[in-house]
């Protein structure tokens, strides 16, 4: 009921929507004999918007579609809104259309039989809605994506970027409990793309319903999601605001699955709690970010650190003898457009480093090499 | 952790409801199939080894004596594979051309000649022969006759009572069903294989061998496939055209020992076998060669593939299409038309020898055509119907379920390709004698004879349809909250409707002309149209077997027709 309150409050307390709405505890699914999720759990609070990131094959796309109803899981429980709507040693599995849904399709799944208007207005009809609301429905919902114009028209005749929109429109409309999306936005071109993730945002800032959101774009997720889970052989690797997968990656996979990070690998010299951890790399010393226990190591005993493209810095005039301040040569330069890319050669190796163009230096040309502590973070070895 | 899922996976049955229905629709159409198809053969294998009274059933005595006897008659086993791999070949080269002229280059018509380059496959081979013999034989036939009155030469310009003719007639009325399968590989087919090959270098002539003819090879295959097991079971055109010349291939041995007095079962049990074990390696053969490779590029898609202009080439090739349709359509609709409307024998052009009488007498005044045209209608709208309820339902279960046995259901579905027709009905009537409810000489054994044979080119049909649905339509109506009943009516079976209306339509056409697998059910009292031409055929004279063809033809067409009319009437499904 709290949640009833939530969605049409607009100005939600946070403390409210903290409780959980959807619930997955254990989930195991399996096509065939083989296993793509195992032991999953998780939760998304009422209003909240999370994402499910990852490789593909990863289960990601599975775990939504038994949130769904559309595969049966091996084991495990789902609960929304309260209700059990599976439940593997409790013998529940309630039907997908029951479960008050709605979702959008990596291919839209627009039915080409049916006008725009039709499409969008059948989960109200389905749900026994009187036809002049139907119609009031339907409409408000084209109107709020921009379609309003052509509720009439075949659905075959649209494109891309328009299915996608009466994909969301159709899903809006029926007032479903939670919005489930699979990679929607996967079959747009690049700048349609961003647009359409705006606008997503913005349907999902004025709803506030419960989003999970299923995508293999880094980009998409930290920029639509209050919170990311990072999935990796049907397994959570980490989960968490993006921001804090984005600054702390828990491994080496999500270190490299979520931005551009330089992998160094080197030997432990000191680990104190509450004090940097020194670690040798090829001879010189990186003081990394203090951390209470020390991560998963490589099979050969050393350890791994990640340092982000971003987070290097790279300055011109003398270095000074103060920790992780190195000399280092620029080995090559790659313009991007809005970023540069630096290679260069350190005395533990090789960083790629991003800079802007406003202030580029050029190669072979000596440089100033920083990384402040906090940024070089010990990740778990695969 | 893996461990223990999968322990627990054992003991929980899927609770989703519906489960147990998928389960059956997967057993009950197998048993079906087991039943129908496995149970007409086994009394067709028993009776190949029944070496004591004929008529006996189940036999009472066997041994391999039929097969030894069968070693005297080696040459129909020898004509039979003569006539059907000339014919499947010449068939093959009518069909690629075609396919290839149609879709890969920029010969005007396509779209003409698409639905006319169709039309002869359901006309049927039995009016194809009806019509070469009164166009090609050597002394009445109406083109050795044109010719003689031209040239003034008495020598006739060919006889069709040949094996050349026998083989020309089989391979222009079995071609379309190689331009259908050849041409969908063509159309599905990405350009950029073989663009990229003239971007290395390769000649047109190189890229057509070592790209495009491999690409195409496992539809070349399937349909030459098709083509050799109807052919082996063809009857029609060797009976009317083979008979005269006491040139006998297995099936028309095999009737003749029906008919003769007192039939020999034994003996064409024993040829039925040879005929299916023949079949049985052909498609062993062509399964092991299809198996190595991957049919992964041509599927998916569909591309547009860049069609050739073959500047200078493009009359002659448009006389090819022209001359196609000439003689596997115009000439022997027209030589039917002109037949059935003399008042006697001969094949005149005067005005005042033509009547309407032929039509008036197998329509109304001759019980026994009147049945069959009636009977043919019920029997074409039943097999339309039921078939295409039993294809779909078999496409949906393999293509859609998750449940266990539904490769294996796919593959007995496809099974009854492998028998020729005649031969099947050979064993399905001793089935339905044997069994202990009134089935035989009623329509409903022809209908379910019917079923069977015809259910591999219906579910190839309806699970390409199926196929084409992307599953997520279906998904997304459950989600907006329609059961199973809901979105089968709202989305799926709107989806399907095209597909459906159109493999019913050719389920309807194809019974409504069959002869092989009728000629042994039907009786007096459930004569079909097929059967009834054939014995007209025998006694009673051209002008009037001509008007039953002709009725025949008409059916096809105004259901051709009607098929057209409604496809046309939703575009973009």
């Amino acid at each position: 009921m709290a949640a009833e309150i939530n969605l049409t409050s607009g100005n939600a307390p946070i403390a409210a929507a903290a409780r959980p709405f959807i619930e997955v505890k254990g989930l195991t699914a399996a096509y065939d004999a083989k296993i793509v999720v195992r032991d999953v759990s998780f939760s998304v609070a009422a209003g909240e918007h999370l994402s499910l990131l990852g490789p593909s094959g990863c289960g990601k796309s599975t775990t939504l579609r038994c949130i769904a109803g559309l595969e049966t899981p091996v084991e495990g429980e789902i609960v929304i809104d309260s209700e059990v709507v599976f439940s593997s040693h409790r013998r529940i599995n309630v039907p997908t259309e029951k479960r008050k849904l709605s979702m959008v399709f990596q291919s839209y799944a627009i039915w080409p039989h049916m006008t725009v208007f039709d499409n969008v207005a059948y989960g109200l009809r389905t749900q026994g809605v009187r036809d002049d609301e139907v119609r009031s429905e339907a409409l408000r919902a084209l109107r709020m994506v921009g379609m309003e114009e052509l509720a009439q028209s075949s659905a075959t005749a649209l494109s891309g970027g328009q299915q996608q929109r009466v994909a969301l429109a159709r899903s809006y409309a029926c007032r479903p409990k939670a919005i489930l999306l699979d990679e929607p936005l996967s079959n747009l071109d690049a700048r349609l793309r961003s647009r359409m993730r705006e606008e997503m945002r913005e349907l999902q800032r004025q709803f506030k319903l419960s989003t999970i959101y299923v995508t293999h774009d880094q980009e998409e997720a930290m920029a639509m999601s209050d919170r990311v889970i990072v999935m990796r052989d049907g397994r959570i690797e980490q989960e968490g605001p993006p921001l804090e997968i984005y600054d702390h990656p828990r491994s080496r996979f999500v270190a490299d699955f979520i931005g551009a990070a330089n992998i160094v690998c080197g030997r432990i010299r000191q680990h104190v709690a509450g004090q940097p951890v020194l670690l040798e790399v090829e001879g010189t010393v990186i003081e990394c970010a203090a951390r209470a226990d020390l991560p998963r190591p490589q099979a050969d005993g050393s350890y791994m650190v990640a340092i982000r493209a971003v987070y290097a810095e790279l300055r011109r005039g003398a270095v000074p003898e103060f920790a992780n301040h190195w000399q280092a040569t620029i080995d090559r330069r790659t313009l991007l457009g809005d970023m540069v890319t630096y290679s260069v050669r350190w005395p533990g190796g090789k960083l790629r480093i991003h800079g802007f163009p406003n202030d580029l230096f050029e190669e072979g040309s000596p440089v100033h090499l920083h990384v402040p502590p906090v940024r070089a973070i010990l990740v778990d070895a695969d | 952790m893996s461990v223990a899922a999968s322990g627990a996976a054992a003991p929980l049955a899927p609770p989703r409801h519906g489960a147990r229905r998928v389960r059956a629709g997967v057993w009950l159409p197998l048993a079906f199939l087991a039943a129908g198809l496995g149970y007409p053969l086994f009394l067709l294998v028993a009776n190949a080894f029944n070496v004591g009274d004929p008529q006996a059933l189940p036999p009472t005595e066997y041994g391999s004596a039929n097969f030894v006897s069968l070693l005297e008659h080696l040459d129909w086993i020898g004509n039979t594979l003569l006539v059907s791999i000339s014919a499947t070949i010449l068939a093959m080269a009518i069909g690629i051309v075609l396919a290839w002229i149609l879709y890969r280059t920029t010969v005007p018509g396509q779209r003409v000649f698409e639905v006319l380059i169709a039309i002869p496959y359901p006309l049927g081979p039995l009016v194809g022969a009806l019509a070469w013999s009164a166009l090609g034989s050597p002394r009445e036939g109406l083109l050795n006759q044109l010719f003689t009155g031209l040239t003034g030469i008495a020598e006739p310009l060919f006889n069709i009572y040949s094996v050349p003719g026998i083989i020309f007639v089989m391979a222009i009325f079995e071609a379309p069903v190689a331009v259908l399968m050849i041409g969908a590989a063509m159309q599905h087919m990405d350009s950029a294989l073989e663009e990229s090959s003239t971007v290395f270098g390769a000649g047109k002539l190189r890229t057509a061998l070592r790209v495009t003819l491999p690409l195409m090879l496992p539809a070349i295959l399937s349909a030459a496939l098709f083509l050799f097991t109807s052919m082996m079971g063809a009857f029609a055109i060797p009976t009317m055209l083979g008979t005269n010349a006491r040139f006998y291939v297995a099936t028309t041995a095999i009737y003749v020992m029906f008919q003769s007095y007192p039939p020999n079962y034994p003996l064409a049990a024993a040829i039925g076998v040879v005929l299916v074990a023949i079949t049985a390696l052909a498609v062993w053969l062509s399964a092991r060669v299809l198996k190595s490779r991957t049919h992964a590029i041509i599927f998916g898609r569909n591309y547009r593939p860049r069609r050739l202009n073959m500047r200078g080439w493009t009359p002659v090739l448009l006389a090819f299409e022209c001359a196609y349709v000439l003689v596997s359509l115009v000439l022997p609709l027209g030589v039917l038309l002109l037949a059935s409307l003399q008042k006697s024998g001969g094949l005149s052009w005067m005005l005042s020898d033509w009547t309407l009488n032929n039509f008036h007498y197998v329509l109304i005044d001759f019980p026994t055509t009147r049945q069959a045209i009636g009977n043919s209608l019920l029997l074409g709208i039943g097999t339309g119907t039921l078939g295409v309820a039993v294809a779909t339902t078999i496409a949906w279960m393999v293509h859609r379920s998750q449940s266990a046995g539904r490769q294996l259901l796919e593959q007995a579905t496809m099974l009854p390709q492998a028998f020729p027709r005649l031969i099947f009905a050979f064993g399905f009537m001793w089935m339905v004698m044997s069994l202990p409810i009134r089935l035989y000489g009623t329509l409903y054994a022809v209908l379910l004879a019917y079923i069977i044979v015809f259910l591999p080119l219906a579910y190839r049909g309806m699970s390409g349809v199926v196929v084409q649905i992307d599953r997520s339509l279906e998904e997304a109506a459950r989600i907006s909250g329609a059961h199973w009943g809901r979105m089968m009516r709202t989305v799926t079976l709107p989806l399907l409707r095209a597909g459906l209306l159109a493999n019913w339509v050719l389920l309807f056409m194809i019974s409504v002309r069959e002869v092989s697998a009728s000629l042994f059910l039907s009786g007096p009292g459930t004569q079909v149209l097929g059967p009834a031409i054939f014995s007209f055929w025998d006694s009673g004279g051209l002008p009037r077997v001509s008007a039953l063809a002709v009725v025949q033809a008409v059916i096809i067409l105004i259901a051709l027709a009607v098929v057209r009319r409604l496809a046309r009437a939703r575009p973009g499904l």
